[in-house]
C-alpha cells in the first residue's frame, strides 16, 4: 500500500509542478516583447495584406486570434494550454496552421530518443568497466589518468565535444558524415558527443561506489574465503556498487535531453531540438509550450522511475 | 655547518598554529592540477579586463578584402567570412564572457543567499513556500525557462546574465538554508553565547568561516556552469546577439564553416574547452582545501 500512496502523492506533485511550469512559460512568451507579426517573412505579408486590403487584414487576425484563443482573457489562455497540454491535443503551430504539432512530434520525437537512449546506453557500457578500473587500481596513474578525463568529458559541455568530434572524424579525417540523419554512420558522431560527459559522470560514480564497496565487511569475508580477486571484484563488489548508479541516471537524463537540443542544432539533425529556434525565436506559442510540456514531463517521469527503481533495489531504503 | 650546530641553532618554540585559510591554501597549493586551473582562470580574468585595449580590431570591423583567410602575420588567428579579425573576437569574448559568468553567478548567488536566508531564519510556511520553488526549480531543466527569458529581456550582454542568474538560484538557497539551520541553535553557537560573545562577534568568528568555504566551492562550480548556458543559448541561435562575440557564437559560427576554415572553430572551441576545464579544476581543488562534501552543484 505504501508504493500506492506514493505513487499517488509523486503524480499529483508531477502534474502540478507541469501545470505551473506551462502557466508561468505562458505568462513570460505572452508579456515579451514582439510577436509572432514581427517575423520578417510573416510580417512582410502580413503588413502587405494590411496596406492592400485593411479589412481583410483585420478579418485575418481575428480569425487567427479566435483560432488560438488570443482574444481571451490571460487566464483563460493559460488554462486553455494547461488543458489541451494533459489532454495531448496540442493543436497547430502558428508557423504551419495547417499540419497537428502531433505530427511533428511523431516524426520528431523518436529520433530525438534514440539519440538520448543511445548516449545513455554507450555512457554505461563505457562508463562502468572504466570505473571498475579506476577503483581496482585506486591510486595509480591508471586511476589518475581515469578521473581526470572523466572530469573532463563533465567539465566541457557536449556541444564542444560535437564540433571538435565533426572537426577531428568529418573533415581533417572524413570518415563520418557530420550532418543530416537516416543512416547508422549519421547517428555516431551525435550519440558520441552526446556520451562523453555521462561517461565520465558514470565512471567516477561508478569509481567511488566501488571503493565504498570494496572496503565493506562481505568482500574482507569473501576474500577470506579465498575467492579470487576478479570474483571479489565482479560477483561480489560490482552489483552491489550498481545500486548507487541508479542515482545518476536521473540528472543524468536531464542533462542528455538538453544535450539532444543543442546536438541536433549542430548536426542538423530533424529531431525534437531542431524546432527549438522556430518556437523560441519566433515566438510561436503553441510550439513552444508543446516542448516544455513534453521535455519536463519526461524529465520528471524518468525522476519518478529512478526512486522505484532504487527503493526496489536497495529495500533499505524506504518509499516516503 | 655541521648537522649539530644546525640543529643546535635551530628554532624549537612552538610555532602558532596555521590559521584555517593558510591550511586551505596548503592543501590547495599541493593539488597541482588545481593551481594550473587557478594560473589559467587568473590569466583569463586579467585578458578579460584589459582585452579589448589590446585587441587589434574591434569586433565590428569587417575588412571583406581579407575575409577567411588562415592565421598570418596581421591576423594572428585568421579571419572570419565577414573579415572580423579572429584574435580581437576571441579577446572581446573572453571579455563577455567574464562578465556573464561572474555576472550570472553573482546574480544567482545574491537571489539565493537572501532565499536562503529568509528560509532558513524564518521556518514554517515561508521556509515551505521557498523550498517548494527550490524543488519547482530542480524539477526541469532551467535551460528552457533560459530561453524564454531571453526573449523576455533581450539578447544583450545585462538581459542573458541575468536571466542564467534568474534561472541558477535554487542550489545556493537550498546550500545556505542547509547552512543556516545546522549552524542556528548548534552547539557550537551555544556555546559561544554561554562564554559571553556578542552577536557580531559570533557571526564573525564562528558562523562566517564556518560558511565561507562551502560558499567558494559552490560558487566556483557555478561560474564554469554560466558560462556552459550562456554558450549553450547560442548553439541554438539565441545567446549574445551578433556581432557581439562570444565562445557559443564563435563555436556554432565556426562549425557551419568548418570544412573550409577549421581555425575558425579550433579556436575558440578548444580555449573554451581549457577555461571550463581549469574552472573545474580550481572547484575541485577548493573542494578538497575547504573540505566540504555535498557543495558542489
Amino acid at each position: 500500500m505504501a508504493i500506492a500512496k506514493f505513487l499517488t502523492k509523486r503524480i499529483i506533485a508531477i502534474i502540478i509542478t507541469t501545470a505551473v511550469i506551462i502557466a508561468l512559460s505562458y505568462i513570460l512568451m505572452y508579456i515579451a516583447p514582439g510577436s509572432f507579426f514581427n517575423q520578417q517573412q510573416v510580417g512582410q505579408q502580413a503588413q502587405t495584406l494590411a496596406a492592400e486590403n485593411p479589412q481583410a487584414f483585420q478579418a485575418m487576425m481575428n480569425d487567427w486570434k479566435e483560432r488560438y484563443g488570443l482574444d481571451q482573457p490571460l487566464y483563460l489562455q493559460i488554462w486553455r494550454y494547461i488543458y489541451h497540454c494533459f489532454t495531448l491535443n496540442f493543436g497547430t503551430s502558428f508557423e504551419n496552421p495547417t499540419t497537428p504539432i502531433m505530427d511533428t512530434l511523431k516524426s520528431g520525437f523518436p529520433i530525438s530518443f534514440i539519440l538520448a537512449l543511445g548516449s545513455v546506453i554507450l555512457s554505461t557500457i563505457v562508463g562502468i568497466p572504466l570505473g571498475i578500473l579506476a577503483a581496482v587500481r585506486k591510486n595509480t596513474w591508471v586511476d589518475y589518468v581515469m578521473t581526470t578525463l572523466s572530469l573532463g568529458g563533465q567539465a566541457i559541455p557536449s556541444f564542444v565535444f560535437a564540433v571538435l568530434l565533426m572537426l577531428v572524424f568529418g573533415v581533417l579525417i572524413p570518415i563520418f558524415p557530420i550532418s543530416g540523419w537516416g543512416s547508422v554512420q549519421q547517428a555516431v558522431l551525435p550519440i558520441i558527443a552526446l556520451a562523453v560527459g555521462n561517461i565520465g559522470n558514470v565512471a567516477q560514480y561508478m569509481r567511488s561506489s566501488m571503493i565504498d564497496t570494496m572496503g565493506l565487511e562481505f568482500i574482507r569475508t569473501a576474500r577470506a574465503k579465498g575467492v579470487p580477486e576478479w570474483a571479489a571484484v565482479l560477483r561480489h563488489a560490482f552489483p552491489n556498487s550498481l545500486i548507487a548508479l541508479v542515482t545518476v541516471i536521473g540528472p543524468q537524463f536531464a542533462f542528455t535531453v538538453v544535450g539532444t537540443v543543442w546536438i541536433e542544432n549542430l548536426f542538423s539533425i530533424p529531431g525534437l531540438g531542431s524546432l527549438l529556434n522556430q518556437a523560441f525565436g519566433a515566438d510561436d506559442f503553441p510550439l513552444a509550450i508543446t516542448y516544455i510540456f513534453i521535455l519536463c514531463l519526461l524529465v520528471m517521469i524518468t525522476n519518478l522511475l529512478v526512486d522505484i527503481c532504487y527503493t526496489i533495489l536497495d529495500p533499505r531504503i524506504r518509499l516516503k | 655547518m655541521s648537522v649539530v650546530e644546525g640543529v643546535l641553532q635551530a628554532d624549537l618554540r612552538p610555532k602558532p598554529p596555521a590559521s584555517r585559510r593558510v591550511l586551505a591554501w596548503r592543501r590547495f597549493a599541493r593539488n597541482r592540477l588545481a593551481v594550473a586551473g587557478l594560473v589559467w582562470v587568473g590569466i583569463f580574468i586579467i585578458v578579460g579586463i584589459i582585452g579589448p585595449w589590446v585587441a587589434p580590431y574591434s569586433y565590428t570591423t569587417t575588412d571583406y578584402g581579407s575575409a577567411n583567410m588562415g592565421p598570418s602575420a596581421t591576423h594572428w588567428f585568421g579571419t572570419d567570412s565577414l573579415g572580423h579579425d579572429m584574435l580581437s573576437e576571441l579577446l572581446y569574448s573572453i571579455r563577455f564572457a567574464c562578465i556573464i559568468g561572474f555576472g550570472a553567478t553573482a546574480v544567482a548567488f545574491v537571489i539565493g543567499a537572501i532565499l536562503g536566508l529568509l528560509a532558513g531564519m524564518m521556518g514554517g510556511i515561508v521556509d515551505n513556500i521557498i523550498m517548494r520553488l527550490v524543488d519547482l526549480m530542480f524539477a526541469f531543466p532551467a535551460y528552457f525557462l533560459n530561453l524564454i527569458l531571453v526573449i523576455d529581456l533581450g539578447r544583450g550582454i545585462l538581459p542573458i546574465f541575468i536571466s542564467i542568474g534568474i534561472t541558477q538560484w535554487s542550489g545556493y538557497a537550498r546550500l545556505i538554508r542547509g547552512l543556516v539551520l545546522s549552524l542556528r541553535g548548534g552547539e557550537m553557537v551555544e556555546a559561544a553565547i554561554s562564554l559571553g560573545a556578542t552577536k557580531r562577534y559570533i557571526a564573525l568568528h564562528y558562523l562566517f568561516p564556518n560558511i565561507i568555504g562551502n560558499v567558494i566551492v559552490s560558487l566556483s562550480f557555478g561560474i564554469p556552469y554560466a558560462l556552459i548556458q550562456d554558450a549553450g543559448l547560442s548553439v541554438v541561435g539565441l545567446g549574445l546577439r551578433p556581432p557581439m562575440p562570444s565562445f557559443g557564437n564563435l563555436v556554432t559560427t565556426g562549425a557551419a564553416d568548418m570544412m573550409g576554415y577549421p581555425w575558425l572553430l579550433v579556436f575558440p572551441a578548444v580555449l573554451f574547452a581549457i577555461t571550463l576545464l581549469a574552472f573545474l579544476f580550481v572547484g575541485n581543488g577548493l573542494q578538497e582545501a575547504f573540505n566540504t562534501k555535498g557543495a558542489s552543484k
